[in-house]
C-alpha cells in the first residue's frame, strides 16, 4: 500500500496583522495576493506527483479565508490534477470571523471543504480588546451559526489564554459557550513572546492553563495534544500527522513538509519565493534529517497518548530519572508527560537532545 | 657563515602594554624584514587568542639583517620574543637564556611597573646587558623625567643610558640599533669545538610537527646531521634547519652564536626538554648546559566534559594541547559527582583561562572547570606528609595535624593615592607587609607576602579596580606556611558536591559560605527541579539558598508542522546548557563552579 500524505497550503496575507502572531504573514495587498496565488499554483505543478495520495488538506496562514472563490476553486483543482486525492479527504480551512459570510461558507462547503477552523480567540470583549482583534464576540457567534448553516459539523475554534484580562470565570464562560454550540474541537494557545517572562506572568499562565484543562475536561473535551482538545473522533487528522511522524507536503511561503525522513521548509521571503519558482525551482530553503527516534520523542511527547517506550533506547538513564521524579509517566508501553508538568514541555525535551 | 662579532642576540622585555609589540614591529620595519603594508598585523603575535588578549604566549624569534652605515659592517640581530604576562615568567627566563642583552621598554607615560621590576630581576639573573628604552615620548602626557628617576632608583641604571623613543611614530628608533650593536656583547663560543646547542623553546606545528629553537653555543650544525639530546641520549635526524625572517628560511647550517629552528624526526613535544643540550650523535665530550627548572604548576583545577562532550573528546584534546604547551600538566581525576575528568596544573590563572578557551574554541568542547586551587601540604596525625591539589583530598579533621599553604612574594607598584585601599585589600587577603619604598615622590613600591590562594580569588581585578587601573602586580613563589584552614562543603539538594568544596581560612568560612550560597542562587537557572544550595563546615550547615523549580517553558503552537524550527529552538536551549554539568537531576552552570572566585 502506498503512503498517504497530508498537504499544507500556506496563504501569507491578513487584513490586518496581529502584534502577537509569529506566523509568516503580511498585510493584504490584492495585487501581491493575486501574484502569490499564481506562484502557489506553479509550485503545486512543479512539486505535484500523481503517485502521491493525499488524505488531508489544510489551508493555513495568514488568513486563507481571504482567498477569492475562483482562486480557491483553482487551487483545489490543481491539487486534484497533480496529486491523487483519497475518497474521504479531510479538507480544512482557517477563517477569521471578520472574513466570513454565509455565501462564502456555503461555497467552501460545496467545493469540498469539510472542516473549518475559526479564529475566535475569545468570547470576552476585554480579551479581544487586549488582543486588538477587529471582530467582536457577537460576530464570532453569528459566524459559528453561519458555519453550521453552511453545512459544517467538523468545526474548530481557536482560543488564546494567558491574558491579564482572563479569569477562571471568563474562561468558563467562553468554553461553556463552545460546548453549548456543540463545537467538537478547540485549540487553546498560551500567548507567547509578548509579555515579560517573569514569575508572576508564568504563574498566571500556569493557572489559566490548568483551569482551561479542568474546565474543558468537565465539559467533555479530551486533550490529545498540548494545545488541542476534542470530543471523541473529532481530532484533527491533518494536525495529528505532525506529531505522529506521518508524512506531509508543504506548499506556499514558509510551508514545512516531511517526506522520506527529511524535514524541509520553504523560504519565508516572498520575493525569493517568486524568484525560485520563476526559475522552476522548488522554493525550499532548508532541509534537515532528524534522527527518527528523536523526532518521535520531540513530537510524540506533545500528545496525551505519548511515545512508544522503545524510542527511548538512547535515553534510558534520563527516562528512568524523569519517570522516578514523576515528570513523565508510563502507560501501556507509552511514555507521556504527566498532566501537571505539560507546561515544562520544552524544558523536558531538552533532556532528550 | 657569519662572524661572531657581527651577531647580537637580544630580547625586548616590558610591562604589558608598554609597547613591546609596537617596538618589535618598528625594528622589523627598519631592517626591512617586512614592509609597512604587512605591518597591519602585529607579526610576532601569531595565535588568534594571543591577538585577542594582546599577549604573546609562545616565544618566537626573528632574524634581522642590518648594515651599520658607520662601519659598513653587516650584522645579524636576533630578536627573541618573550611573553608579557606574569604567568609566563618561566618562559621569559628561558628565552632570556639565549640572549646577551635586552631592551627594557618602559612606557614613559606610566613609569616603572611591577613587571618591569620582575623582568629586570630575570634579566640580571641571566647576566644580560640592559638597555632602557623609554617609550611613547610622542605623547604629551609623558613623564619622562620621573620615569628616568624610577629607572635609576628601582632598576639602578644611569639615566644617561636610556634611549627615548616613540615606537609608534618611529621617533628615536634610529639610535636603537647602533646602541644594540655597541652595547650588547656578541655571543661567545668556538666554531672549532664540537657542536653544543641550547634548546630554549619548542612547539608543535600542525603542518611541520615539532619545531625546536636553539642557540648554537659552540660548533656548527648542518642539515641532515645526526644529533642527540644530552638529557636522554635520544637521537634524531635534522630534516630542516633555518631562521625566521620572520617567514621561515631554510638554511644549510647554523653556526656558533646563531639562533635558529630545527625540525627533526621528533614525534612529540614531550620528548623535548627546554634547557637541554644538543650535540652530534658521535660526540661524547660535550658537557650539558646547566638546565632549566621544570616549570612548576601553581594553580590546579578540575576539567570535566560539560553537557554534550565526552570524556574521550576531552582527553584527546588535552593531549593535543600539551603538544605545544609543555608547562600545562594534567592527570586523570574522578569525581563522584562530575564523573571522569582531569586535574590540570597551570602556571597561573590566565594560563588556565587560555587553556580552557583553546579547548572550547579550537576543539569545540563543552567543559566545566572547578574553582582553582593551590597545592596544599598536609600532615596527618600519623605524621605523614603529602600534597593535595584539590579540597576533595583533604583528610577528615580528626586525622589532620596541620595544613601548609604556598605563600608568594608580591610586588605592587602604585600611585600613592591608592595606597590606603591597596593595603586594605592586602590585609583582607591575609597579606604580610614586608617592605615599602617610594620610587618617586608619588609612586610606591610595596612588597608583601601573600597566600597564593588569596590571589586566585579575583585579586587582580580588585587591585585594578581600586587603583583605577594604575597599580601593577607581579609575584614569585616564596614558601609554604602553616595556616588554620578548613574545608567548606557545598551541598546540592542535600548531597555534598566534591567539585564545589573549598579550602578556606577558618575566620573567613562563614562569610564565604554565605556569599557562595547566594552567588550560586543567582547563577543557577530555574529548571525542572528545585535546587537547594547549602554551605557546610564539618557537616554543619551554615548557609542555605533555594532556586525554585521552573513553572513554564513551552512553545504551545506547533507551527504548521515545522519540526525543524522546533529542533532548532531546542538545540538553542540546549546550547545554553553547554557549560553546565548535570549533578543528579539538576544542571549546574560553569559560573556556579566558579562562584567562589567572585565573592569578597
Ligand atoms: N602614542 C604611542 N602609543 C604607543 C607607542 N608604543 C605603543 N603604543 C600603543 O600602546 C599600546 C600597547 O602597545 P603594544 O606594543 O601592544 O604593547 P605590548 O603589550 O608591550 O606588546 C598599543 O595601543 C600601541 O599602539 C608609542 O610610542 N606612542
Ligand atoms: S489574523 Fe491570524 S495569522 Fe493573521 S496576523 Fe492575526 S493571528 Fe496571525
Amino acid at each position: 500500500m502506498k503512503n498517504s500524505f497530508g498537504l499544507y497550503i500556506h496563504y501569507p496575507f491578513c487584513k490586518r496583522v496581529c502584534y502577537y502572531c509569529h506566523f509568516t504573514k503580511q498585510n493584504f495587498d490584492k495585487e501581491l495576493s493575486d501574484k502569490y496565488i499564481d506562484f502557489l499554483l506553479k509550485e503545486l505543478e512543479l512539486k505535484g506527483d500523481k503517485n502521491k495520495i493525499i488524505d488531508t488538506v489544510y489551508f493555513g496562514g495568514g488568513s486563507p479565508g481571504l482567498i477569492e472563490k475562483d482562486n480557491i476553486t483553482e487551487i483545489l483543482k490543481t491539487i486534484s490534477d497533480y496529486y491523487t486525492l483519497s475518497n474521504n479527504t479531510e479538507i480544512t480551512i482557517e477563517i477569521n470571523p471578520e472574513d466570513a459570510d454565509l455565501d462564502k461558507l456555503r461555497f467552501l462547503n460545496k467545493i469540498g471543504f469539510n472542516r473549518i477552523s475559526i479564529g475566535t480567540q475569545s468570547f470576552n470583549s476585554d480579551d479581544l480588546k487586549y488582543l486588538k482583534r477587529s471582530h467582536s464576540a457577537g460576530l464570532s457567534l453569528s459566524v459559528i451559526n453561519d458555519v453550521k448553516t453552511a453545512g459544517f459539523t467538523n468545526i474548530n475554534t481557536d482560543f488564546i489564554i494567558g491574558l491579564p484580562t482572563q479569569s477562571k470565570e471568563t474562561l468558563f464562560h467562553g468554553f461553556n459557550t463552545v460546548k453549548d454550540l456543540a463545537i467538537p474541537h478547540l485549540s487553546v494557545y498560551v500567548l507567547e513572546g509578548v509579555k515579560e517572562e517573569n514569575d508572576n506572568e508564568n504563574k498566571l499562565d500556569e493557572y489559566l492553563y490548568f483551569q482551561t484543562d479542568a474546565i474543558l475536561k468537565n465539559l467533555g473535551y479530551f486533550r490529545y495534544e498540548v494545545s488541542n482538545y476534542s470530543v471523541s473522533n473529532y481530532e484533527s487528522i491533518h494536525n495529528s500527522k505532525y506529531w505522529k511522524n506521518k508524512e506531509y507536503i508543504g506548499v506556499g511561503l514558509s510551508a514545512s513538509g516531511y517526506e522520506n525522513g527529511i524535514d524541509y521548509k520553504n523560504t519565508e521571503n516572498l520575493y525569493e519565493y517568486f524568484e525560485l519558482i520563476k526559475e522552476k525551482k522548488l522554493p525550499i530553503k532548508e532541509k534537515s534529517q532528524i534522527i527518527k527516534m528523536d523526532r518521535h520523542i520531540i513530537t510524540g511527547l506533545r500528545t496525551s497518548k505519548g511515545v512508544k517506550i522503545n524510542h527511548f533506547k538512547k535515553h534510558q538513564e534520563t527516562l528512568k530519572m524523569l519517570l522516578k521524579e514523576q515528570i513523565l509517566i508510563e502507560r501501556n508501553g507509552y511514555i507521556s508527560i504527566k498532566n501537571n508538568k505539560i507546561l515544562l514541555l520544552n524544558e523536558i525535551l531538552t533532556y532528550f537532545r | 657563515m657569519s662572524k661572531l662579532k657581527n651577531i647580537r642576540n637580544f630580547s625586548i622585555i616590558a610591562h604589558i602594554d608598554h609597547g613591546k609589540t609596537t617596538l618589535s614591529d618598528r625594528l622589523l620595519e627598519i631592517t626591512n624584514a617586512v614592509t609597512k603594508r604587512d605591518m597591519q598585523e602585529q607579526l610576532l603575535d601569531s595565535m588568534d587568542l594571543e591577538r585577542e588578549r594582546g599577549i604573546t604566549i609562545k616565544s618566537h624569534f626573528v632574524r634581522l639583517e642590518y648594515k651599520d652605515t658607520r662601519t659598513n659592517e653587516d650584522y645579524i640581530l636576533n630578536l627573541i620574543d618573550t611573553p608579557g604576562h606574569i604567568d609566563f615568567t618561566y618562559e621569559v627566563s628561558r628565552s632570556l637564556a639565549a640572549c646577551e642583552g635586552a631592551l627594557l621598554v618602559v612606557d614613559a607615560t606610566q613609569g616603572v611597573e611591577a613587571q618591569t621590576v620582575a623582568n629586570t630581576y630575570l634579566a640580571m639573573e641571566n647576566d644580560l646587558t640592559l638597555i632602557p628604552v623609554m617609550n611613547k615620548i610622542d605623547l604629551a602626557s609623558n613623564e619622562l623625567e620621573k620615569s628616568l628617576d624610577q629607572v635609576e632608583t628601582v632598576i639602578g641604571i644611569d639615566r644617561e643610558e636610556a634611549i627615548n623613543v616613540s615606537a609608534k611614530t618611529g621617533l628615536g628608533i634610529d639610535e636603537l640599533i647602533p646602541a644594540i650593536i655597541d652595547r650588547i656583547e656578541p655571543p661567545k663560543g668556538d666554531i672549532d669545538k664540537p657542536l653544543k646547542a641550547l634548546i630554549f623553546d619548542s612547539w608543535f606545528d600542525e603542518y611541520r610537527g615539532v619545531i625546536i629553537l636553539v642557540k648554537i653555543i659552540d660548533g656548527k650544525i648542518n642539515k641532515n646531521d645526526k644529533i642527540k639530546f644530552l638529557s636522554n641520549n635520544a637521537n634524531y635526524d635534522v630534516n630542516e634547519l633555518g631562521v625566521f625572517k620572520p617567514a621561515p628560511l631554510p638554511l644549510k647550517s647554523l653556526s656558533v652564536g646563531e639562533v635558529g629552528y630545527i625540525i627533526g624526526s621528533i614525534k612529540n613535544v614531550s620528548e623535548v626538554k627546554i634547557g637541554d643540550t644538543i650535540t652530534h650523535l658521535k660526540v661524547n665530550t660535550v658537557e650539558p648546559m646547566p638546565g632549566f627548572k621544570e616549570p612548576q604548576p601553581m594553580v590546579f583545577s578540575g576539567f570535566y566534559p560539560g553537557e554534550g562532550s565526552s570524556h574521550e573528546e576531552l582527553r584527546d584534546s588535552i593531549e593535543k594541547l600539551t603538544l605545544n604547551d609543555s608547562s600545562f600538566k594534567y592527570e586523570p581525576e574522578t569525581s563522584p559527582i562530575l564523573g571522569i575528568g582531569f586535574r590540570c596544573g597551570f602556571l597561573g590563572l590566565l594560563h588556565k583561562e587560555i587553556i580552557q578557551e583553546r579547548l572550547e574554541r579550537e576543539y569545540d568542547l563543552s567543559i566545566v572547570t572547578t574553582a582553582p586551587s593551590v597545592k596544599y601540604r598536609v600532615t596527618n596525625k600519623k605524621g605523614e606528609v603529602f600534597e593535595i591539589e584539590s579540597p576533595a583530598g583533604l583528610p577528615e579533621p580528626q586525622q589532620l595535624e596541620m595544613i601548609e599553604e604556598p605563600y608568594i612574594e608580591a610586588i605592587i607598584i602604585t600611585p600613592e593615592e591608592h595606597l590606603g585601599n591597596i593595603i586594605k585589600l592586602l590585609q583582607n587577603r591575609r597579606g604580610i607587609h614586608k617592605k615599602m619604598d617610594y620610587i618617586s615622590s608619588e609612586r610606591v613600591h610595596l612588597t608583601y607576602d601573600l597566600p597564593l590562594a588569596e590571589v586566585l580569588y579575583d585579586f587582580f581585578n580588585k587591585l585594578k579596580s581600586i587603583s583605577r587601573g594604575y597599580a601593577s602586580f607581579d609575584y614569585e613563589f616564596k614558601e609554604y606556611v602553616e595556616s588554620p584552614l578548613i574545608k567548606l562543603d557545598i551541598l546540592i539538594n542535600g548531597d555534598p558536591v566534591d567539585a564545589l568544596a573549598l579550602i578556606v581560612h577558618r575566620e573567613k568560612a562563614y562569610n564565604v559560605g554565605n556569599l557562595i550560597a547566594s552567588k550560586m542562587k543567582a547563577v543557577i537557572p530555574k529548571q525542572l527541579f528545585e535546587v537547594i544550595i547549602q554551605a557546610a563546615i564539618h557537616k554543619k550547615v551554615i548557609a542555605r539558598t533555594v532556586v525554585k523549580a521552573m513553572r513554564k517553558n513551552v512553545l504551545a503552537k506547533c507551527y504548521g508542522g515545522d519540526i525543524s524550527r522546533k529542533m532548532k529552538l531546542l538545540d538553542k536551549q540546549k546550547k545554553g546548557k553547554k557549560r553546565m554539568k548535570r549533578i543528579g537531576k539538576v544542571d549546574i552552570p560553569q559560573e556556579a563552579f566558579l562562584a567562589a572566585l567572585e565573592i569578597d
